[in-house]
């Protein structure tokens, strides 16, 4: 009889990603380190970013332009990502330094290396979407380099739509399919171990 | 209120060093993260 896809794809979730490894409850003693917080930070920013967001494409810019509750929300979402772009550098460099690549972990590295890229221009959109005079002045001063490279029709900054509907649809469903994946990657291989002497720098 | 202590109407103010050029806010931050960076590499958590 033929296999479903479905069995396929439960058994390789169990072999790959039996339920100890994806939710553990016991960490190696070296993750006490406080460093290796600044991966949960960077997480519980986007959450944060995400939520806040979330409430600002339901009331829109008429809303977080004019009121207070709606200014209020709109600077949680605006430091929340501060706070994530803070906590990820500290994260990466953490991870540099660790040469956490090691032993199986470089797609691991190089899907949070993506993770970075799609949050840098998920920020970008997001600065051209605020629909104010900083959300034209980015915009305008944007094109030119677009243009230059010559993507100009493809990715037009002055298109306030495309902006938007990339920074609260493409985006946001890119970099957390990326971040789960990342995410999963780590549950998968657990925490990279510290560098033991003499270990070569390999992925 | 921070507002009234960080007077934020004017232009920047940068640090200039050889080829460095950077606002003052961006080398606070920059410095702050430095220094996260070394306190957390030293501290630990406390295991239950």
């Amino acid at each position: 009889m033929r296999r479903s896809w479905t069995t396929a794809v439960r058994e390789r979730i169990e072999t790959e990603l039996p339920l100890e490894n994806a939710l553990p409850d016991r960490q190696p003693a070296f993750v006490r380190s406080t460093v290796y917080l600044f991966g949960v930070g960077t997480l519980a920013s986007l959450l944060t970013v995400i939520g806040s967001g979330l409430v600002l494409a339901i009331f829109g810019p008429g809303w977080w332009h004019t009121t207070t509750v709606g200014a209020f929300v709109n600077s949680v979402h605006l430091f929340s990502v501060q706070l994530m772009f803070l906590f990820l550098a500290l994260h990466f460099f953490a991870q540099l330094v660790m040469a956490t690549w090691r032993r199986g972990r470089g797609v691991t590295w190089m899907i949070g290396a993506f993770s970075f890229f799609a949050a840098i221009v998920a920020a970008f959109t997001g600065y051209a979407s605020q629909t104010n005079f900083e959300a034209q002045w980015i915009a305008v001063s944007a094109k030119d380099g677009f243009n230059a490279i010559g993507v100009g029709s493809l990715f037009n900054t002055l298109n306030t739509g495309q902006m938007l509907a990339l920074h609260v649809a493409v985006l946001p469903a890119a970099l957390s399919l990326l971040v789960a994946w990342h995410v999963v990657l780590v549950r998968r291989r657990g925490v990279s171990p510290p560098i033991e002497d003499g270990e070569e720098m390999r992925p | 209120m921070l507002a009234a202590i960080f007077d934020l109407n004017g232009p920047q103010r940068f640090v200039e060093w050889g080829w460095l050029r950077i606002t003052v806010p961006n080398l606070i931050v920059v410095g702050l993260l430095v220094v996260a960076f070394f306190v957390a590499v030293r501290t630990r958590m406390s295991s239950r």
